[in-house]
């Protein structure tokens, strides 16, 4: 019998990883797969992850473990301006610094592990690499282009398109 | 996943900036995690966002999904938005508070916003559509029913003419206050009062009463709305302000440690300096590559600062000094003012400049006096240092007469080609366009010495000295000069050499100062053809110039300065 406190977790690519059952617990899908399972030696399989995303995701969790406290708690509306609300630590914004897939693998990770805080950080800073920026700036940084006819373009500026939208 | 409906168009399109498609994979993320990122956005952003693409307008517009997006980025904003009336969409609210585009005539920076009504529109919108009740009510054939026209006059809420009016100081509004004389919003009246004159020809009294109670009601609402909007806007632009304020202290702490560590402590700022303060001074944040960007420029000016600080703490402890030396140098300066060689010396200010006069100044101790024989004992070996200095001098001014030859033509095109003559110098001036051209950086514009005495003795060789109007050290900048009335004027009437002081001049009022204009002169003067400034000035000083008409060119000769007398025969000569 191992460890009790420690759990393996294994990425969809087979890697492994042994980490302390606090800091799984910040998972909410995992928190609960371990309370349905109960007492087991066996690894715990994360399909949808791959080992780089896990390892990220494991480093924020350990970094955070302090503050698992918090997204224990019901989620109340108030919570959820607070965070929305809240500044992103430079800890944090650095450990976002990193190419564009690992970011949203990770973010996408987070969702489906149900690990609040990450995805709210996550989101949090994809946020602000868009706020702010023009109609244009935004078509760059999505890379997409501009679909609307000059027409639509002059009417989107007007009273009557926001209208009816209710 | 999402569908990406707008991928035709990608080949051709291509991205700018250092940012282009650093977040492409925004566009394939699931839907949730689309919406859990915009949630954390405020409403202009998602204002932006929906103009983006055909697709992102539908994502964020959608009536099933999306209003807890809006009221969510309603709620990010500091403070907090108030909440959007039951009348409009969280878009449409978010629209009028946030864009900025009139909504009539779509021109951006509308400012003119009235929440009440709920529009937004530029001046000369409003100016068209804002009509008085009563003149509306002229429109509608009501003119002689004053009571009626009351009533229509509570059932929309009144505006501004101007704007300036700011109701929201006064609080909660109890009752409407609203007349015949005040402004209304015309599409908004009209509409209403239409609707209202159908239910009065209908006959049905209570629908009527219902009516009218339930605009005016309404009209009360939206007043205090507006009210309440305009109080939002100020709480919002004073945390703005503050935040402002917060980062931009927070930038110049970042600076200062910066240019701790280069050295520099925050005593050796610039208290006025607009290039500092513009990059100081603003609330954007310090990145590393801002940092980069602008650590060079601070750095020149405060190496600037440095030296100025050491020149000024120089100039005040050997003051005494100094001012001793400048006064046996001008008492020297006017010992032999015949001579072209005195005339032409540095200013008292600039010859403390040179070596040996620093070295005597420095010599003793600063309260030590300075005496006329200590001045004797280095007298040589100053006339041998000025002499660089006036070599110096006379390059940068043969570079400028090259430099402005190259602007424009060297001899006068009215003369037929067969008579074109050059006077001395005429060449070299061709020969310096033609080095200025190639060489435009180069001090003296690779001329050596005898060709830049060449140059500057040619009659036609003249000089300006025009320090301009925001500079203490004017002078009378009409007056046309040689290069020796050059020097002999900066010397008496100016401290530092100043390049950007002197132009190469057209005198007189009207004609260029042309190789043919000095040869008239010359010739009037009875003076040959190859005769030089040098010459010219001995003949100045020696006795009077004699004009060829026996007519006195310049008469009060002996009280004329003698640096103007140039300017003066060419003033004489060009009218």
């Amino acid at each position: 019998m191992g460890d009790s406190n420690r759990l393996t977790l294994v990425a969809s690519d087979g890697g492994k990883f042994v980490v302390d059952k606090e800091v799984v617990q910040m998972s909410v899908l995992l928190k609960n797969m371990i309370e349905d399972l109960g007492e087991t030696d066996e690894s715990i399989p994360i399909p949808n992850v791959t080992s780089p995303v896990l390892t990220k995701v494991i480093e924020f969790c350990e970094n955070h473990r302090t503050d698992a406290a918090r997204t224990d708690g019901p989620n109340v509306d108030g919570d959820d301006a607070r965070m929305r609300t809240a500044v992103v630590s430079d800890w944090d914004r650095q450990f976002f610094d990193v190419d564009q897939d690992l970011m949203f693998e990770i973010i996408v990770a987070a969702n489906y592990l149900d690990i609040k805080s990450l995805v709210d950080v996550g989101c949090k800073v994809v946020a602000d690499m868009i706020k702010g920026k023009s109609p244009q700036e935004i078509r760059d940084l999505f890379d997409i282009v501009n679909d609307f006819s000059p027409e639509e373009e002059a009417a989107l500026r007007k009273e009557n398109e926001w209208a009816n939208d209710r | 996943m999402m569908k990406v409906e707008s991928i035709d168009n990608m080949a051709s399109h291509k991205p700018k900036g250092r940012n282009a498609g650093k977040l492409m994979l925004m566009m394939s993320v699931p839907m949730d995690v689309f919406y859990e990122i915009v949630s954390h956005m405020e409403p202009k952003d998602l204002l932006q966002l929906s103009r983006a693409s055909k697709e992102l307008r539908a994502l964020l517009l959608s009536k099933k999904d999306t209003r807890r997006l809006w009221v969510a980025a309603r709620n990010n904003v500091v403070p907090p938005l108030p909440d959007c009336p039951e009348d409009m969409s969280e878009p449409r609210y978010a629209f009028l508070v946030f864009e900025r585009f009139c909504e009539l005539c779509g021109q951006g920076r509308a400012q003119n916003v009235d929440y009440a009504i709920r529009v937004r529109l530029c001046g000369g919108c409003w100016t068209a559509e804002a009509q008085k009740g009563s003149e509306l009510c002229k429109t509608l054939q009501l003119q002689r029913q004053k009571e009626l026209q009351e009533i229509l006059c509570t059932l929309v809420p009144r505006g501004t003419r101007s704007w300036s009016s700011s109701e929201w100081h006064d609080g909660p509004l109890k009752s409407l206050d609203q007349m015949r004389h005040h402004w209304y919003y015309s599409p908004q009246f009209l509409s209403v009062a239409r609707e209202y004159l159908a239910l009065r020809r209908s006959g049905n009294q209570t629908a009527l009463q219902d009516f009218v109670e339930k605009r005016q009601a309404d009209t009360l609402v939206r007043r205090n709305f507006h009210r309440t909007l305009l109080d939002w806007e100020v709480k919002s632009g004073n945390i703005k302000y503050a935040a402002g304020a917060d980062a931009q202290a927070e930038r110049i702490s970042e600076i200062t440690n910066e240019l701790r560590e280069l050295g520099y402590d925050p005593t050796e700022f610039p208290r006025r300096n607009t290039d500092w303060d513009q990059m100081l001074n603003q609330p954007r944040k310090l990145t590393p590559r801002i940092w980069n960007t602008i650590r060079p420029k601070l750095v020149v000016i405060l190496e600037e600062g440095r030296r100025q600080r050491e020149a000024d703490a120089f100039q005040l402890k050997w003051a005494k000094r100094r001012e001793q030396l400048q006064a046996h140098y001008k008492q020297f300066l006017l010992e032999d003012r015949a001579s072209i060689k005195t005339r032409t010396l540095p200013s008292p200010h600039d010859a403390v400049e040179l070596p040996c006069m620093k070295d005597i100044m420095t010599g003793e101790e600063p309260h030590v006096d300075l005496t006329q024989e200590n001045f004797l004992t280095i007298r040589d070996t100053m006339l041998f240092e000025a002499e660089e200095y006036r070599a110096r001098v006379q390059r940068e001014l043969a570079k400028k007469l090259a430099d402005a030859s190259a602007a424009r033509p060297v001899a006068s095109s009215t003369l037929p080609p067969r008579k074109r003559r050059r006077l001395p110098g005429a060449k070299l001036v061709a020969k310096g366009k033609q080095r200025a051209s190639a060489a435009d950086d180069s001090d003296d514009a690779g001329m050596d010495s005898d060709e830049v005495s060449k140059l500057l003795e040619s009659p036609s060789s003249v000089f300006r000295c025009s320090p301009g109007w925001l500079n203490p050290d004017k002078c009378n900048s009409q007056v046309v000069m040689s290069y020796i009335g050059l020097l002999e004027h900066r010397q008496a009437k100016h401290g530092t050499w100043n390049n950007d002081d002197i132009f190469v001049t057209k005198p007189g009022y009207g004609d260029l100062f042309d190789a043919q204009f000095a040869r008239r002169l010359l010739s009037s003067l009875r003076l040959e053809e190859g005769t030089t400034h040098s010459e010219l000035d001995v003949i100045v000083h020696s006795g009077r110039p004699q004009c060829s008409c026996r007519k006195d060119p310049i008469p009060n000769f002996e009280s004329e300065p003698k640096p103007a007398i140039f300017g003066r025969l060419v003033r004489l000569f060009s009218s």
